[in-house]
């Protein structure tokens, strides 16, 4: 992955990417409990900015706050 | 609100002879193809909001947890699931464990999302600081995952090639 990503650095072979890809897909099993989580601000933390920042960005783009 | 990136690109050379970048910002109506391709598609809101798609499997199921003879502070509901995070080459799924924690009654609003590199950690019951169970108190969840380096997770060195 780190070959393919230094061939033209497109970022879908960043290694950091399945991180926020992770978290932003926690987010969604998490809603998927609808019995258990409402709709509400979703803050975020870690050591990663790499991981944060974009699950942070999509969040936003879905109107989740 | 659609996500704009800014990638940096060169513009020749200032006067005193060091390079400037400046930023052009991309969004699906660029039409330089060659910065599309580098940034068009990294992630798809549609694909990762696709509950269909999370193949959840149950590795525990909701209980009660937390809670102490002497209070029911920090007192939740806990659920532990495997979810495909997503098919990162063709044949091969990312899954990852994900803890969800919420408060012992009633349902949430909004939650509180992090990482842990310690993937062993997530299959014990999860046990809230002062901090977080102020936050439960409050009716805010917590949601928990693995953030690890794809090389450094048993049974998935493939997935990074």
């Amino acid at each position: 992955m780190q070959k393919l990503f230094q061939e033209d650095f497109n970022p879908r072979y960043n290694p950091s990417r399945p991180w926020s890809m992770t978290q932003m897909r926690a987010t969604t099993a998490a809603y998927a409990e609808v019995a258990y989580f409402g709709k509400g601000k979703v803050p975020g933390s870690g050591g990663s900015k790499r991981a944060i920042s974009p699950a942070v960005a999509l969040i936003n783009d879905q109107g989740q706050e | 609100m659609e996500t704009v990136f800014f990638p940096i690109q060169k513009a020749g050379s200032a006067s005193d002879g060091t390079e400037q970048a400046t930023q052009i910002p991309v969004d699906s109506k660029t039409e330089n193809s060659d910065l599309k391709k580098n940034v068009d598609s990294i992630f798809s809101t549609a694909e990762i909001s696709d509950q269909s798609s999370l193949e959840t499997k149950i590795l525990l199921d909701w209980h009660p947890a937390g809670a102490t003879r002497q209070t029911l502070v920090g007192a939740t509901r806990q659920k532990l699931v495997e979810i495909n995070v997503a098919e990162w080459w063709p044949g091969q799924d990312y899954r990852i464990p994900v803890r969800l924690i919420v408060p012992l009654e009633g349902k949430s609003q909004g939650f509180h999302i992090t990482g842990t590199e310690e993937l062993e950690s997530l299959s014990k019951d999860f046990k809230p600081n002062a901090f977080e169970a102020k936050l439960l108190a409050n009716g805010v969840s917590l949601v928990m995952t693995g953030i690890k380096a794809l090389n450094t997770i048993p049974g998935k060195q493939a997935l990074k090639q």
